[in-house]
């Protein structure tokens, strides 16, 4: 059978066919979904209610919590995505120096452990370590920093910092490891030419390796944003609290409570909608810098 | 610096860099050594009032085993499709499964389709709902496609579609094939969003799930109460639990990572 011939067509799609219906059922369905935040909604035609117009996003903008939302949503998407991105470059530079020194490739597993652990379990982490009695109050009492214990997880001022430092800390391994591995395939002939115009493996790095390196890393930290924002749902409900409702809500915890707790199905699907919207930015500029990457590469 | 010092001076960012990011796991076995409880906690593993904890663990295992056969299948199936598809219909292909990363319907409509096909509080749901690695499926993609000669060769040999790439193809992507089989398990051991959206009963609630109550136990009515069913659940049980999920994750770490490596080095290998 000849590559590329009508029979190898067939299978290609037909091998293609779970993947299409899981996307189907599970992806574009609930894309189409999203004009129920236009309808009014009920169970027994949950597609084909009346036609409300922008009531429902009308309701949903009028909700101060909403507002919050939407704005730690982006705010924590442009913090965590920002420190992420700086923290884990550091870290692939420091083990992408030590492979040169040592001549092997060197990378250590712990460091991406966090990125392959539940929320429930990175959570529970952070409770532990953020809490009253937790680690990092007795290392402030004890070292004389405060006299009184800080209450990370229940003061809304405070919590912002949990929350980006655990999305730092789940995120970033995996991100550094990436970053690792394509700078793995830099050349010495690079690191040589750089010694002549005078450079340290440090400078080296950081003026020719990451700027041979930035396209790749641009279009990484786009695609890391936007798992970002598919994630910071199961965060918020997994670290936030009533206490700090205000800073601890993104987009999806809000539409969770609202929705599937309060049954205002229509209301949260508006929810959902600006959801979409506040992501593609993001995936716009992705696609696009996608496609100048692979035009370059040609 | 002197080259001996720089290296010890890597060598102690890197330990550095590590321990910062192991330090939080070491609070979970600083719990279990200050309660003073060893002697009960062991043991209380297997208590019958642990029952609860360990059918959690049940469950989660047979999401793990069946969820990590389909989603290993469901990409590999894919990837290899695709990289068979060309031209037009290869980018058609390409974006169908791109579309969903930068768009996507949200918890709710969600919600409302996998209620309105019966699948809440039904078993499937666990695995289904899980959303289809696609950035694995191109990375799989971009490496089969690679494999036109090998296809080619098993043409002549007069060998069909399914035979070139069950017999031919995946059997030269070992690393590829592990590395996506490894990534399923660790996101399906990992799994508590889909129960805790879509499933009521306790009998088919994951571990995750349960270890999740009993961390927020102050917080919710149900929390509380499964605590009193596990036998008290003091923080050096939920810790000694929470360890027990988090060990597997651990070890499917160093797999991920050299099965990563060695497929950078056949790859360098290949291009060279």
């Amino acid at each position: 059978m000849k590559p590329g011939s009508r029979i190898e067509q067939y299978f290609a799609w037909l091998l293609l066919a779970p993947a299409f219906v899981s996307l189907f059922v599970f992806q574009y369905l609930p894309i189409g979904g999203l004009g129920i935040a236009f309808r009014e909604f009920s169970w027994r035609a949950p597609f084909g209610g009346q036609r409300v117009g922008l009531e429902n996003v009308r309701i949903i903008f009028g909700d101060a919590g909403f507002i919050d939302a939407v704005v730690n949503t982006v705010k924590y998407a442009i913090v965590a995505g920002l420190t992420v991105a700086a923290v884990a470059v550091t870290i692939a530079g420091v083990f992408h120096l030590k492979s040169i020194l040592t001549k092997r490739p060197s990378f250590s597993t712990w460091v991406m452990a966090p990125s392959f652990l539940s929320w429930v379990i990175v959570a529970l982490l952070a409770i532990r370590i953020f809490s009253l009695r937790g680690t990092l109050n007795v290392v402030l009492v004890y070292g004389g920093i405060v006299t009184d214990p800080v209450p990370f997880l229940s003061n809304a001022r405070l919590f912002p910092l949990v929350f980006i430092s655990t999305t730092v800390w789940k995120h970033t391994g995996l991100m550094a490891f990436i970053i690792w591995t394509l700078l793995q395939q830099s050349t010495p002939e690079m690191r040589e030419s750089a010694a002549i115009d005078g450079l340290g493996p440090v400078g080296a790095f950081f003026r020719i390796e990451l700027g041979w390196l930035r396209p790749q890393l641009f279009a990484l930290a786009l695609l890391f944003l936007l798992l970002l924002l598919d994630a910071f749902g199961e965060q918020a409900l997994s670290i936030g609290s009533a206490a700090v409702r205000n800073r601890a809500d993104v987009i999806e915890s809000y539409v969770y409570r609202v929705g599937i707790q309060r049954g205002r199905w229509a209301v949260a699907a508006a929810g959902s909608l600006i959801g979409t919207a506040v992501r593609l930015p993001v995936a716009a500029a992705l696609l696009l810098f996608s496609r100048r990457l692979a035009r370059s590469s040609r | 610096m002197k080259a001996p010092t720089r290296i010890v001076v890597a060598r102690v960012a890197g330990l550095i860099a590590a321990g910062l990011f192991l330090l939080p796991a070491a609070e979970l076995v600083a719990t279990i050594v200050r309660s003073h409880q060893l002697s009960h906690l062991l043991p209380s593993l297997r208590s019958s009032q642990s029952v609860v904890f360990w059918r959690g663990v049940a469950v989660q295992l047979v999401i793990t085993a069946t969820g990590t056969v389909f989603m290993t299948a469901v990409v590999l199936m894919a990837a290899y499709g695709l990289s068979l598809l060309h031209g037009r219909k290869g980018l058609v292909a390409r974006a169908v499964f791109v579309l969903p990363m930068v768009i996507n319907g949200g918890l709710i409509p969600t919600y409302i389709v996998v209620r309105t096909v019966g699948l809440i509080d039904h078993p499937l749901v666990l695995l289904l709902t899980e959303r289809v690695d696609v950035v694995l499926i191109l990375v799989a993609a971009a490496a089969f496609s690679r494999s036109s000669t090998l296809r080619e060769a098993a043409g002549i040999d007069g060998a069909g579609p399914a035979v070139t790439m069950l017999r031919i193809v995946f059997p030269a992507f070992p690393h590829l094939i592990g590395l996506i089989a490894a990534l399923s398990a660790l996101r399906y051991w990992n799994s508590w969003y889909p129960a805790f959206l879509f499933v009521h009963s306790a009998w088919l609630r994951p571990a995750q799930n349960i270890l999740r109550s009993m961390a927020q136990s102050t917080d919710s009515v149900h929390g509380a109460e499964l605590l009193r069913t596990i036998g008290g659940g003091s923080h050096a049980q939920v810790a000694l639990y929470a360890l027990l999920l988090l060990l597997p994750g651990i070890v499917f770490v160093g797999f991920v990572q050299s099965a990563v490596r060695s497929a950078f080095e056949t790859n360098n290998r290949r291009t060279t």
